[in-house]
């Protein structure tokens, strides 16, 4: 027996509301829990904006970097590391998806393999690269704004998170490369463009939602990273704290959460993920679009 | 020709300038020196920012003494201060100090100087100690928790006693009077109320209904320092003080899992154990729902700010909680606390050590000490601490400081951890009843061998 289209529809729409409410439901609970003295639930037992007195003075006495330092350093971290994923990863996979060379595919296995280790088993051969990095003059240790590429600096961090993001990016911009057609490659190339122009002028814009993809999750990552910062920065209170480390502070084993305080800092943390979204979901959800479609 | 004469004056007079300007910043240079300390501590905010927020105002005192005494250095600091967990608190220092970054002054537990000194990272401090006599001051017995291997390699900052909480409340509904309750601690102090003594109450209690099964006494939830006073006090020991090894000793480690087997399995009176701290432990005994509770001093001020603080906070607490040593294993027997100071360690890469033992000496004074201690609830670590104005203030820290004469300390040997671990893992196993009090040593004679070889000895 079939059902009608309503009833269909309606099971569809049932399907898709009960999850959704879930989701939908803890983050009203976040926004409820962070402008209140208590909950219960989701009510309010007294409306305040003391959790988020976090904005205008540290709660941790004034020595602790402010979140704006916080939120500066991981804003760095995470553009850094994204930029640098979309562009290699980016030049990489056209490389891979369009030139035949010895190796080629023991090179994509390996970076399949790569991606399989669990990050927390490379933290002490990485611990040693980024002290041999922090000896290189300039480059360890005096880079502006990033601090160097060494270890205790923001850069540092940003280049591990880069190697551990290379090849799952790797293999997300090659799938989007192999559905290129060769057609308006093969026209740049007789027409006497270069290699790096045909990728920089006209496979590039033809991958934008691939481009905005890997963004948003390299963005994501390096915004939420948690493990690599705790390990290569010395101290949560230093001048390379990040807000992860910021929002586990408040979070101790002997002393009572204020859990209150932590949703407004998560839900702090929140809002530069959901602008950045919001500024690419444009682009992304022409994921499928294909060609010049796609490419917007 | 005229404008290329004012050119010229131009840049006689920029160069002048110039110059002027570098042979006043060298100058400057030459008369003072600003070297910063990087200071790193630990601590629960509010309560124990003074752990790193005396340096502060202990380096303006310093700089001040340096001018007087025509010394050109001059000193700032950076704190670097949070409550990060133990476990990576020390991580970075160990990978800081590998990448040449260790901070100047840290302060940690005691107990891990044995593996610091060790690994070289820190500086015996004996020598230099003796230029700075405000370290007379510190109580004798402190020293001990600081040396290894016959040297001192730190400062202690703070000390707390971990008595045994009861719930004056509960005894009061299991029919003890008002002078009954008033002279525990003291019967306690004798050794005339023995742990089986409280296993006995707490029994009754349970049975009585004044006290749910498993709520007559609690210890810490999780592993810790807490339970080696239990161990001292069936007469074990813990370090071999000629050789600095770690030592079990059988027979007192099997009266000690007996105590805690018969704690649980026989007498029905504990519980406690793998709680969450702030989910449950916390509100289960600061909420009157335990009678005898293993606590530390610095509890006090978090239960009144913050568990308790609608029902009246430390007045309420006053009214409702009692605190003594942990009981004598027998009667007439001595009674203790455990103490587990953190210190102050100078790294082995900090470049000015005397300075920055003249920074830990300014903070290690009845000022700044005693900020500390109020604040945070620990107990001082000076001499006559007790006399100062600004100590006597609290109540809680002048009543419980008697408890540092009959402290005890963790052992400071490298391999602690692994040792605490074992002896941790076979008391939760004999509490759930997995092993019996004779297994349970087994259990701990074959892994201290089995991990530590002829780093241990076994009695």
């Amino acid at each position: 027996m079939r059902l009608p289209q309503k009833s269909r529809a309606a099971l569809a729409y049932l399907v898709l509301i009960v999850p959704s409410a879930l989701i939908v439901l803890g983050f009203l609970w976040l926004f409820i829990t962070s402008f209140s003295t208590r909950t219960e639930g989701l009510r309010s037992l007294g409306w305040t904006l003391r959790n988020w007195s976090f904005l205008w003075e540290s709660p941790f006495g004034p020595q602790y970097p402010s979140i704006w330092w916080v939120t500066l350093n991981t804003l760095v971290m995470s553009l850094v590391m994204t930029l640098i994923v979309v562009v290699v990863s980016s030049m990489t996979a056209y490389a891979l998806s369009r030139m035949k060379f010895t190796g080629r595919k023991s090179f994509l296995s390996l970076t399949l393999i790569l991606h399989a280790f669990p990050s927390v088993t490379l933290l002490i051969p990485i611990y040693f690269v980024l002290i041999w990095v922090s000896k290189i003059p300039v480059i360890g240790r005096g880079v502006p704004l990033l601090g160097g590429l060494g270890y205790n600096t923001i850069g540092g961090v940003a280049l591990v998170m880069v190697a551990f993001q290379l090849p799952f990016g790797i293999w997300v911009m090659k799938g989007f490369f192999d559905n290129i057609s060769w057609d308006m490659e093969r026209s740049a190339l007789i027409d006497g463009a270069s290699r790096f122009r045909v990728w920089w002028q006209i496979m590039m814009p033809n991958i934008k939602p691939g481009i905005a993809a890997l963004s948003i999750f390299s963005f994501i990552t390096a915004w939420n990273a948690y493990l690599i910062p705790l390990t290569f920065t010395a101290g949560r209170a230093g001048k390379s704290a990040v807000l992860s480390l910021y929002l586990q502070n408040f979070i101790s084993e002997s002393v009572m959460t204020e859990w209150n305080a932590v949703a407004a800092v998560g839900l702090f943390q929140l809002i530069p993920v959901v602008i950045f979204f919001l500024f690419t979901q444009q682009v992304l959800l022409n994921i499928y679009g294909g060609g010049k479609k796609g490419g917007v | 020709m005229k404008k290329l004469r004012v050119k010229s004056r131009i840049i006689v007079v920029a160069l002048a300038i110039g110059l002027f300007l570098i042979g006043g910043a060298i100058s400057y240079a030459q008369e003072s020196e600003t070297i910063t300390f990087t200071v790193r501590t630990r601590a629960k905010p509010p309560m124990e920012n003074w752990r790193g927020d005396n340096f502060l105002l202990a380096a303006e005192e310093l700089n001040a003494d340096l001018k007087a005494a025509a010394d050109p250095r001059r000193v700032e600091i950076e704190l670097v201060q949070d409550n990060t967990d133990w476990g990576p608190y020390v991580s970075e220092f160990v990978l800081s100090y590998g990448a040449g970054e260790a901070v100047d002054i840290w302060l940690t537990g005691h107990e891990y100087i044995g593996t610091q000194a060790e690994a070289g990272r820190i500086i015996a401090l004996d020598e230099m100690l003796k230029e700075f006599p405000t370290f007379n001051l510190v109580i004798d017995g402190l020293w001990d928790s600081t040396r290894y291997k016959g040297k001192i390699w730190g400062i202690p900052q703070d000390a707390e006693a971990r008595p045994l909480y009861f719930n004056k409340a509960l005894l009061k509904k299991l029919g003890w009077s008002q002078e009954e309750i008033a002279v525990l601690p003291g019967k306690i102090e004798k050794g005339e109320f023995t742990l089986y003594d409280m296993l006995e109450t707490a029994r009754e209690a349970a049975a009585k209904g004044v006290v749910e099964i498993g709520n007559g006494f609690w210890t810490r939830p999780s592993n810790g320092p807490d339970f080696t006073a239990f161990y001292y006090a069936f007469g074990g020991e813990t370090i071999d003080f000629a050789t600095g090894k770690l030592v079990l000793d059988k027979a007192a480690a099997l009266k000690y899992y007996k105590f805690f087997y018969d704690a649980a399995q026989t007498y029905g009176s504990m519980g406690g154990l793998g709680l969450g701290w702030s989910d449950s432990w916390h509100p289960g005994v600061s909420g009157s729902k335990v009678l005898f509770w293993v606590g530390g001093t610095w509890q006090w001020a978090e239960w009144a700010e913050i568990y308790l603080k609608e029902q009246g906070g430390e007045a309420y607490m006053w009214e409702n909680f009692g605190f003594a040593l942990i009981p004598a294993a027998e009667k007439g027997g001595k009674p203790n606390s455990l103490t587990h100071p953190l210190a102050y360690l100078i790294s082995s890469q900090c470049e000015y050590p005397d300075l920055a033992l003249a920074l830990v000496a300014k903070v290690t004074n009845y000022g700044p000490n005693t900020r500390h201690a109020i604040a945070s609830t620990h107990l001082g670590i000076l001499k006559n601490q007790t006399e100062y104005k600004f100590y006597k203030v609290s109540r809680l820290l002048s009543e419980t400081l008697y408890m540092l004469d009959y402290t005890t300390f963790l052992p400071n040997n490298p391999y602690w951890g692994s040792y605490s671990t074992i002896t941790y893992e076979a008391l939760a196993a004999a509490v759930g009843g997995e092993f019996t009090p004779e297994q349970a040593v087994d259990f701990v004679v074959d892994g201290l061998q089995r991990e530590l070889g002829d780093k241990v000895i076994i009695r």
